[in-house]
């Protein structure tokens, strides 16, 4: 075997430039958020086996009852409206033994990505010209309307979602969906894509881990979104490269097509 | 002198109460070389990532360079930094610790972090790939190459950086025989040079050649056993019954 160099032998001395520089954690909290919403809600049936009234209902009904929901969301435009569509969530939640905290804290990052983010852009004039709100930063009136709505309906739809999934085992969810009349390929469609999205986002969770452990100083913004875009390409090409072996799975089952 | 790890009664489970492990007291000194055996499923993964500091115990506690290891204590830039440095893991799936566009960019990683020079770092690409034999795959991307590929280069990219501590999880798994011969030897020569091993496998037949003693997870991820490798090898009675043969 080739002999170890010096550099490897030698005593583990090598400076690093100090840093006081905070760690940008949010990224690793959505992430994180994002894989426990898997892990944990989904998959672990921790709150759907609790004793509470969402519980003790079955599966169909608390679908019919989550697809009225968004329609009725969708069509709601008033932001108090919203705001009290919210406020019945996190009561039914609480009558549910849903912690609060759980459903507000941990489950925020993920509302305020994907319902922040989009509304961002209706808040300025040149989307939504209008009455001026904050002339400085080009926010008008009719564009905070806009995106406060937007934002609302998202986090309502979301909590409503949160609900249906948090209260029904997985199993229960596809049996329900399966009683409601959708397809049996469907809903084996929807058990697989479950069952490899959790696959996939525990691999996504694994290298958050292994990158952590390899990550001496913190990273800037930019080196932390070459990162993600990076891990996008990655999970894409791992889905991708999953896919075709399932069905090449399926295929050797008998599979036919 | 003070063990380098020390873990007193760590429990710790993963999400929607997933046990990872239960009650473990464990201590790793500077230089040892030591494993932690169990069957699959019985938290050996999970004691390692308590000891890289990447999870932390929701009962008991992990010290480590004589600090106890928590989030709290990873906010602070110069011992995460000091951490980071002293302690590499090699993921027991390398495909997840591998995010380069190429096998040299992904061993300059670490050494980037360091500040070190532009010619130390080549040095340092150089060697490594000279040592593990994976010249070739120099410009190619992590991504595309075989398991043993990638575990050489992920282990690679983890030396790079020069840590004192290495915690190898089933290190030889998915290895050719001679991959397998070549890393255990390439291991015992890094522990030689002083490194401190510690190595989580099921895989029997390579802890003589990686570890002087060891400590057993049983399935149901408690700490059962520890002592001298031969004396916990000797026993196969308990090895069966640790679902360990």
């Amino acid at each position: 075997m080739t002999p170890l160099p010096d550099w490897l032998t030698s005593e583990s001395s090598t400076p690093f430039p100090p840093s006081r520089r905070k760690r940008g954690r949010w990224l690793e909290k959505t992430q994180r958020a994002a894989a426990e919403f898997f892990h944990a809600d989904l998959f672990s049936e921790e709150f759907a086996r609790k004793k509470g009234l969402l519980q003790k209902l079955g599966a169909r009904s608390k679908i019919v009852a989550a697809a009225s929901l968004f329609v009725l969301t969708s069509f709601l435009r008033g932001p108090l409206a919203l705001a009290f569509v919210l406020a019945g969530i996190l009561f039914l939640a609480m009558l549910s033994r849903i912690p609060l905290k759980d459903l507000t804290l941990r489950k925020g990052p993920i509302v305020l990505w994907t319902g922040l983010l989009p509304a961002l852009p209706a808040m300025f004039s040149f989307v939504s010209p209008g009455e001026s709100l904050v002339a400085s930063l080009g926010i008008t009136r009719p564009g905070f309307a806009t995106a406060l709505l937007l934002f609302l309906r998202v986090a309502a739809s979301a909590g409503i979602g949160f609900l249906l999934i948090l209260t029904t085992s997985w199993q229960d969810l596809l049996s329900g969906l399966r009683g409601l009349g959708l397809s049996r390929d469907i809903v084996e469609m929807l058990g697989m894509m479950g069952r490899y999205l959790a696959l996939l986002v525990a691999g996504l969770e694994d290298r958050l881990w292994a990158k952590q452990s390899r990550t001496i100083l913190p990273e800037k913004a930019r080196e932390a979104r070459g990162w993600i875009a990076a891990e996008i390409g990655m999970l894409w090409h791992h889905a991708a490269a999953l896919g075709e072996d399932v069905f090449l799975a399926m295929k050797a089952r008998g599979y036919s097509y | 002198m003070a063990p380098l790890f020390e873990i007193q009664e760590a429990s710790f489970s993963y999400e929607g109460g997933i046990p990872g492990i239960t009650g473990a007291s464990l201590a790793v000194n500077a230089g040892e070389r030591v494993a932690i055996l169990g069957a699959n499923g019985s938290g050996k993964s999970t004691l390692l990532k308590m000891m890289a500091g990447l999870v932390f115990p929701q009962q008991g506690r992990v010290c480590a360079f004589g600090r106890e290891l928590s989030e709290k204590a990873f906010q602070d830039p110069s011992f995460r930094a000091l951490f980071r440095k002293q302690v590499g893991m090699l993921f027991q799936n390398v495909e997840v610790q591998l995010f380069s566009s190429a096998v040299s960019e992904e061993i300059a990683f670490g050494p980037r972090q360091l500040g070190l020079k532009r010619e130390e770092i080549e040095l340092r690409i150089n060697d490594l790939l000279g040592m593990l034999r994976i010249e070739p795959l120099r410009e190619r991307s992590p991504s595309r190459l075989s398991l043993g590929e990638k575990r050489k280069v992920a282990i690679a990219s983890v030396l790079a950086v020069n840590p004192d501590v290495l915690l190898l999880d089933e290190p030889t798994s998915g290895l050719d025989p001679r991959s397998r011969r070549e890393f255990l030897e390439f291991l015992q020569a890094l522990h030689r040079a002083g490194k401190t091993l510690v190595t989580a496998t099921h895989d029997l037949d390579i802890v003589p050649d990686l570890a002087d003693r060891a400590y057993v997870l049983s399935e149901e991820r408690k700490l059962v056993a520890s002592g001298d490798i031969g004396e916990i090898l000797g026993d196969t009675s308990r090895l069966r019954a640790w679902n360990l043969m």
